[in-house]
């Protein structure tokens, strides 16, 4: 909103230049003007070419992986180790989410791609490529510290998520409503969700309507962390004091519940490529699986595969 | 010889002058020509009925009803005139008739200072004190139509507040000096002189205002819940089109990719007649 401004009018033009006549004026104006125009031309110019240069800026060997949003931070830290032992290659890691990673595999543009579900072996697009578990990742179920109720079953879960529990007195808590957060469509921490809790054998129960939608794991914890009645879910490595994990049948989110197999809702990250790797890419999915990687995966709230 | 060379100078600055004007015309071009491409094909495979009146949203399982965001941003927009609009013009009016020229060079710009605030600011002020209020004194998740209804009334109180206050100022003071010699008080003055002949700068106002409630995307995110139904109640949560775009892009993909695109040009013609409703009533006067 621009109104309101009141910009200083009609001073600027050299206050201490001589007097000049008008004619000298407009002789003078054009060619300023296109001295003007050259020099927004060079800025322009310049800019392309410095974009250009962006572009293609490696010259040299790199090695770019490309998915989802869940791994994407992890695997920079796998990375930033991994050059250490590589100062000649440059990683890149991109975003974009599992489906874009794995189109872009396809399209060669990205080396390896990361995946934060399955892939689909009846879509002609993902089946018959190579994949690597990369690390285990649980969803945890939260709730406020103040909510009394402390473990669910399965079962539980799926009624609170569907809308069919209307208040926490019907599993064990308050008289109070239940508020409802999910993740919004076309997330992969949605779609795996979905998968494990919603899913009862081959039906599945649509999520409330009315589930309060947050656009990210840390929005979801927030507003979490903000109201005593509210249940959602996140990744375990978004887990914070601030929020309280529910046990699933018993069973508490934890490193070794995970890694034992006991946590139910677990989802398997996955590195996945055309072929599989030679070279640069399979010193980097070797890297991935080694100790060091075990050691950054846990901090991240991951548990790596090979120990 | 000297003219003619200086004629054909400006000649030559007014077209390049002309070029860069019409290159804001040509983005505008080019970014409807995108974004109908995009998103038409899929309004037309759902089927234009079930797209605008379809009330399932799962575009992930193939289900593309877009009717309740529609409701949600009607919903929403009303919500924050009902309450914004009272309050902008009266404010209006008190500093164009009433106030003391001081209190007026201070007030204005203040107004004004509220439009620079950032969009996510004034959201994050919505979740920490007015979704808890909403919650605790009237139930609910406190995420509600409500809520945002509340917090854009504040949003479009600048825009709203300062375009009515030109209108006002813009009424000859010849008309008040009539009104005022043929012994109507202050109060007849303003209602029944100043307001109706400033009355197409004031439904601009409040055009203005409204779409500025509808484009507004970020605070509205982060307060109105984002469910996708069609609120009964105005402590029921609902999403605005524009939160539906920003929320799900990030990992939309295929179909669900162009039914954004598809949302996008819902809201861009709504938007579209909106603002040519404005200038057919400047237009009028």
């Amino acid at each position: 909103m621009a109104h309101g401004l009141d910009l200083p009018r009609g001073r600027g033009s050299g206050t201490n230049a001589p007097v000049k006549t008008f004619a000298a004026e407009a002789r003078n104006r054009p060619e300023r003007s296109a001295g003007l125009f050259a020099r927004l031309g060079l800025v322009l110019l310049a800019g392309i070419c410095l974009a250009g240069l962006a572009g293609c800026r490696s010259g040299g060997r790199a090695l770019i992986v490309a998915g989802s949003t869940s791994v994407q931070p992890v695997m920079e830290k796998i990375a930033g180790a991994f050059r250490k032992t590589r100062p000649d290659l440059r990683v890149d890691i991109e975003g974009g989410g599992s489906s874009a990673g794995l189109m872009a595999i396809r399209t060669k543009t990205a080396a390896l791609a990361m995946s934060s579900r399955e892939l689909k072996q009846n879509d002609p697009q993902e089946a018959g490529l190579w994949r690597q578990i990369l690390a285990l990742d649980a969803i945890a179920i939260i709730v406020h510290p103040d909510n009394p109720v402390a473990s669910l079953s399965l079962s539980q879960i799926r009624g609170l998520f569907a809308g069919s529990v209307k208040s926490w007195k019907e599993v064990g808590g308050a008289d109070r409503p239940v508020h409802i957060l999910v993740r919004e469509e076309g997330s992969g921490t949605r779609s795996a969700f979905e998968e494990l809790v919603m899913k009862d054998g081959k039906a599945e129960t649509p999520i409330d309507d009315y589930a309060l939608v947050q656009d990210s794991s840390g929005g979801v914890r927030e507003v979490v962390r903000g109201d005593r009645d509210a249940v959602g879910f996140v990744s375990m490595g978004a887990l914070n004091p601030h929020v309280k994990a529910i046990a699933v049948d018993g069973t508490p989110p934890t490193f070794e519940t995970v890694r034992g197999k006991r946590y139910r809702l677990v989802r398997p990250f996955f590195l996945a490529a055309l072929q599989p790797p030679a070279g640069d890419a399979a010193d980097l999915v070797r890297f991935s699986l080694g100790s060091e990687a075990a050691r950054i995966l846990q901090t991240e709230g991951l548990v790596g595969v090979f120990e | 010889m000297a003219v003619d060379d200086l004629r054909r100078r400006e000649e030559r600055i007014r077209l390049a002058l002309l070029c860069l004007a019409f290159s804001s015309v040509l983005v505008l071009a080019l970014i409807i020509l995108f974004v109908f491409r995009e998103g038409v094909p899929q309004i037309l495979k759902t089927g234009i009925p079930a797209f605008l009146a379809g009330s399932r949203w799962a575009p992930t399982k193939g289900a593309f009803g877009i009717f309740p965001m529609i409701v949600g941003t009607v919903q929403v927009t009303l919500g924050a005139l009902l309450i914004g609009v009272p309050l902008s013009l009266l404010s209006a009016i008190c500093l164009s008739e009433f106030a003391s020229r001081r209190v007026r060079t201070v007030m204005k710009p203040l107004i004004e200072l509220l439009s620079a605030i950032p969009s996510v600011v004034f959201g994050f002020i919505g979740v920490t004190v007015i979704v808890p209020l909403v919650r605790e004194t009237l139930g609910g998740s406190g995420f509600s139509v409500l809520s945002a209804a509340l917090m854009l009334s504040v949003m479009i109180l600048p825009t709203v507040t300062s375009i009515a206050y030109d209108a006002l100022r813009a009424v000859p003071a010849s008309y008040r000096e009539g009104a005022l010699a043929l012994g109507a008080t202050p109060w007849q003055t303003v209602t029944r002189v100043v307001v109706p002949a400033a009355r197409s700068g004031l439904v601009t106002a409040v055009i203005l205002g409204m779409g500025r409630a509808m484009g507004e995307t970020m605070a509205v995110i982060m307060v109105a819940g984002n469910a996708v139904v069609v609120p009964t109640s105005p402590l029921h949560p609902c999403r605005t089109l524009t939160s539906n775009i920003a929320l799900e892009m990030a990992y939309a993909a295929g179909a669900h990719q162009k039914a954004l695109f598809a949302t996008g040009v819902v809201l861009f013609v709504m938007i579209f007649c909106l603002n040519s409703l404005a200038t057919f009533i400047v237009r009028r006067r």
